[in-house]
């Protein structure tokens, strides 16, 4: 006894079960989920310990009596060691590895760095070559990093090779990752 | 009357299976939309990290009504006015953050001032009676001594954590003062402005207020002590001793005093000695910046001698010591 | 009765994804303010302000232009700092700019 009568129950039926699907459908597709790209919480503490260790780096241990300058008498090592010649920057990279990880707690071997610094010369930016790569670890900008920065000032620095003696700011950058 | 009418029409029963069908699928779709908004986690990184930036970054805060009148030295108050401290700091100063001072350090983890853990949970965690209550371990990785405050960390459990690299001030070494030759006195001259110096700073000057200052005399054996006080020197150099600061407790190489007067012995060298220590913030009280500390000896041959507490004293202030802080909670 | 659901779904749906993005928004204002360059650039002024303050040859805010290079081209920020070396009290003011925060200091 099919007839077609109450067609609209029919109706009804099917254009309700569509208006939900698409609607659920449309929300659905434009949450937006938080991946963990987005959070920095993992880089953050690298990035904290990091510049926790620069500013230890860039602070005096003691006041030294027997320096002439006040520049001098609250010398830090990055001071101290950026003001060298670095022509061969070999005792510098191995120096710099060893601080950092005493500085971080020495159970943090897997920490490695890598580092860029950065002066301006009157007319354009230019690095200085104070890392020697072969002692350091292998830097491929594949593993997952993080930047920390430090500025130090150079009262007298032995290069450029040109211009020694030239009072510089020079921009310290670390890249920090975890093997 | 039976008869058949009763009966839902079959469209009906088509569509209602097809909105039915649709249902379905949908819930199904969104069941899983709703389910993150019904957890209760703690972001508890961001929990380590802040109490992290307290304790390494900030000095700490005292209630702005104590009665010592202190802004952050919350280490020199007394037990009795503990509730007066705010938010617990290890560092020197806000303008020098990382650089954390030893006396703030031992007070910190000192389990005989702070109750643990209802003190550390107000003043560091923020949460009182019926709010979550924070379980936590804070640990001091020093060269020579590993404090730490808190339970053992977890091993089955996620737990927030941040690591964080210092440098610590430590008070001065003891200063060493020659005084052979029998003198009948002798005088330890302290001006405070001297020990600020603007040169060295407030991270590398000896600051007497605040940290613990000893003082050693190298004697000969076999002088009588008799008494050692404290006098204030006012700008015209006119030196009156401060009342009640006389018969200073001292340790010797014989007894110790008081009771005055005091025979030092040879302590096996050739020589006797006689240290004084005040502990930090005991000149806090004299409001003056030039103190003499004396001291006198009996039926001595040898005239007065005076000697000054400054920066000419050999290895007096100490080098900076680098350390870590770990923060766990959970 | 479909509609009714539909919109109730919708309804509460929109409410469940803007609430992700409303916390994470909040959070980033914390873990983007770079209190680490301020502190960095503030002690590295004061620095320079202790070291050339009374030194007749240099003038301290000689290397601001300096400065200012790095900074955009390696940290996107703009920053200048001025000190008046004729202040006895030699007063600093400091400006960082990284496009997100801005901060302004005046030292004594």
């Amino acid at each position: 006894m099919v007839t077609d009568e109450a067609q609209l129950y029919t109706i009804e039926g099917i254009s309700a079960a569509l208006l939900m699907v698409i609607t659920a459908y449309l929300i659905l597709s434009s949450t937006s989920i938080l991946t963990p790209g987005d959070t920095h919480i993992s880089d953050m503490q690298l990035e904290q310990l990091g510049n926790d260790v620069l500013k230890m780096m860039d602070t005096a241990e003691e006041f030294d009596e027997t320096g002439v300058t006040i520049y001098e008498k609250k010398q830090s090592y990055l001071e101290e060691e950026l003001s060298k010649d670095l022509s061969n920057p070999n005792s510098f990279t191995t120096d710099f590895i060893d601080k950092f990880r005493e500085y971080a707690g020495d159970d943090d071997k897997k920490v490695k760095v890598f580092l860029v610094t950065s002066y301006w010369d009157g007319s354009e930016i230019k690095t200085v070559g104070c890392w020697d790569a072969s002692v350091a670890p292998p830097f491929t900008g594949r593993d997952h990093y993080v930047t920390v920065t430090r500025w130090v000032h150079l009262n007298d620095p032995a290069w450029p090779a040109w211009d020694p003696g030239h009072a510089k700011t020079v921009l310290l950058e670390v890249y920090l990752w975890r093997d | 009357m039976i008869d058949d009418s009763g009966q839902m029409s079959i469209d009906f029963l088509i569509g209602f299976t097809i909105f039915i069908i649709g249902i379905i699928i949908v819930v199904t779709l969104m069941s899983g939309l709703l389910v993150g908004l019904q957890s209760k986690t703690i972001d508890l990184d961001a929990v380590a990290y802040r109490t992290g930036v307290i304790l390494v970054e900030d000095p700490g805060q005292l209630n702005p009504e104590n009665p010592y009148g202190y802004a952050d030295e919350w280490e020199l108050i007394d037990l009795a006015y503990k509730d007066d401290i705010l938010r617990l700091g290890m560092a020197l100063s806000k303008d020098y953050p990382n650089i954390l001072t030893r006396a703030k350090v031992e007070g910190f983890f000192d389990s005989s001032f702070f109750s643990y853990p209802d003190d550390y949970r107000r003043t560091l965690f923020f949460t009182g009676e019926g709010m979550y209550e924070y379980h936590f371990n804070i640990l001091l990785t020093d060269p020579n001594s590993y404090p730490s405050i808190g339970e053992p960390v977890p091993t089955n459990q996620q737990y927030g954590y941040i690591k964080r690299a210092v440098f610590i001030k430590e008070p001065p070494n003891g200063a060493e003062f020659i005084c052979t030759g029998d003198p009948e006195r002798v005088d330890i001259n302290f001006d405070f402005s001297t020990l600020h110096d603007g040169d060295r700073g407030p991270i590398f000057w000896i600051d007497p207020l605040k940290e613990k200052i000893i003082i050693r005399l190298i004697t000969d054996a076999g002088v009588e002590l008799d008494n050692v006080y404290l006098s204030h020197v006012d700008e015209n150099g006119i030196i009156s001793p401060i009342p009640g600061q006389y018969n200073l407790p001292v340790t010797t190489s014989g007894d110790p005093a008081p009771p005055y007067r005091v025979n030092i012995p040879d302590d096996g060298s050739g020589a006797g000695y006689v240290e004084i220590e005040f502990p930090q913030g005991y000149f806090e009280p004299f409001s003056a910046s030039k103190f003499q500390l004396s001291f006198d000896f009996a039926d001595a041959a040898g005239n007065p001698q005076s000697y000054d507490y400054d920066y000419s004293v050999p290895s007096l202030s100490s080098p900076l010591t680098p350390a870590t802080l770990e923060v766990c909670v959970w | 009765m479909a509609f009714i659901i539909s919109i109730t779904i919708f309804f509460l749906a929109l409410i469940a994804n803007q609430s992700t993005l409303v916390g994470k928004t909040t959070a980033e204002a914390v873990l983007d303010f770079p209190k680490n360059d301020i502190q960095d650039l503030k002690h590295e002024i004061l620095r320079i302000r202790e070291v050339y303050a009374t030194d007749p040859n240099v003038n301290p805010n000689d290397f601001n232009s300096a400065i200012q290079k790095i900074a955009i081209a390696k940290k996107s920020s703009i920053l200048h700092y001025s000190i008046d070396a004729s202040d006895p009290s030699l007063e600093t003011q400091i400006y960082f700019n990284n496009g997100i925060t801005e901060y302004n200091e005046v030292y004594y």
